[in-house]
């Protein structure tokens, strides 16, 4: 029986092993996540805090794998866990050296600002409130002085400024979130994406209206509610609701797309400038905003007026 | 009644948080409380959020109205998308109390 028993343990995984994929649907990738995080590992099968990230399934990863993947990493280094990167593709492990992978799957404790090697790829961004005013202005700024000369990216910086405050006033994650942004010239696309792991919006506007006696709403109504011109739940007191308002207006003045997954809920504006909203099978645990900015429609950068403009 | 000229970045470290947009707001507060007007110079400014608006220009639309605002506030060294956020802002405030 003694010996049954150190045999049993001898064969007990020194580590456990996450393989990614590039999901293509929304559903799997949302599974995956879910399977994959720290509150899901089974300690006494996996008694190391040693974590193996799998690449060999992976051949196209996109900014909305990579912020949610972060997230996911950190949780476990949160954890005290190490990470260990493995079997990674030879065009994969290229992509990852442009954005801070490797320096970030360290568990560096500063958020430094890493250096950019790509001009396509802006580096992979935890977020800090301490440097919310650095993160927004130098990816404008990156992309205004790399690709875009002379085209105004006010879109991007203002859009990410956006969505970085929900965050600290919304979500309620216990990690910081994380953003990504990445220019892709064969659809002439800036694609960025927002990602945090916090209760997520329809839950979060539910608990609202809840604790204010109001009658709550499934999740794809709660969602679109939480979309609504001055509808805000108030969590700091000088919130009006005109947040989402203001990306929105922007990303359509430009053509281009949203994709919000919160919860349960999909919420997609399109660039014709319709927007549907779906109930998915899977429950996001947080929410991933992702937006696609259409670079043809870039406005053209121009100078400081220095007229005096009355603004109403 | 004279103009006081605001050096936003002079003010603040940045314009996309709540904390950062009060320092704005005391100094506009403060000139309107004297009787001036306000000329609000964001030069070398190239974002903004609406937190930041939330707790300057909104709480002095709560205090003194959509009259003080349009008639004692101006700006001025401002790129065109950021005078357009400002604007919008503005009106969005001027809508939302009337509906």
């Amino acid at each position: 029986m003694k010996s049954d028993r150190f045999s049993n343990y001898a064969k007990k995984p020194l580590a456990k092993t996450i393989k990614v994929a590039d999901f293509n649907r929304i559903n799997d990738h949302i599974e995956w996540i879910r399977a994959n995080r720290v509150s899901e590992l089974n300690t006494r099968r996996f008694p190391a805090k040693l974590i193996h990230i799998d690449f060999s399934f992976s051949r196209f990863l996109k900014p909305y794998h990579i912020a949610p993947l972060a997230c996911l990493i950190y949780e476990y280094q949160q954890k005290g866990f190490k990470i260990k990167i493995s079997r990674i593709p030879d065009t994969i492990q290229e992509y990852f050296k442009t954005f801070n992978f490797y320096q970030f799957c360290k568990d560096e404790d500063e958020n430094n600002f890493p250096t950019p090697s790509n001009p396509k790829t802006f580096p992979l961004w935890r977020i800090d409130p301490k440097v919310i005013n650095l993160y927004p202005k130098e990816v404008q700024d990156y992309f205004e002085n790399n690709q875009f000369r002379g085209s105004d990216l006010f879109v991007l910086s203002n859009s990410l400024a956006e969505l970085m405050n929900n965050i600290f006033d919304h979500s309620g994650s216990k990690i910081p979130g994380f953003t990504f942004t990445q220019f892709n010239s064969r659809n002439n696309q800036i694609i960025t994406c927002v990602c945090d792991f916090g209760v997520g919006i329809p839950n979060h506007v539910n608990k609202f209206l809840k604790d204010n006696g109001q009658p709550t709403f499934s999740n794809e109504i709660a969602l679109q509610k939480a979309l609504e011109f001055k509808f805000s739940t108030l969590t700091k007191p000088h919130n009006r609701g005109f947040g989402w308002d203001t990306i929105f207006n922007s990303v359509k003045d430009l053509r281009g797309k949203i994709l919000i997954i919160s919860n349960d809920a999909l919420y997609q504006l399109m660039n014709d400038g319709t927007s549907r909203i779906n109930l998915l099978e899977s429950n996001f645990p947080g929410t991933l905003v992702v937006i696609y900015l259409n670079t043809k429609n870039l406005p053209v950068k121009e100078e400081e007026l220095t007229d005096e403009l009355i603004i109403l | 009644m004279k103009t006081i000229t605001i050096i936003v970045k002079d003010l603040t470290s940045g314009t996309l948080t709540n904390v950062d947009g009060l320092n704005l707001r005391v100094a506009i507060d403060a000139a309107l409380a004297s009787g001036d007007s306000v000329l609000l110079s964001f030069s070398g400014i190239h974002t903004i959020s609406s937190s930041f608006l939330n707790s300057s220009l909104g709480e002095i639309f709560d205090k003194y109205g959509h009259d003080v605002l349009r008639s004692r506030i101006k700006i001025t060294h401002y790129t065109p998308p950021l005078a357009g956020a400002i604007t919008k802002y503005v009106n969005d405030l001027k809508i939302s109390q009337v509906s």
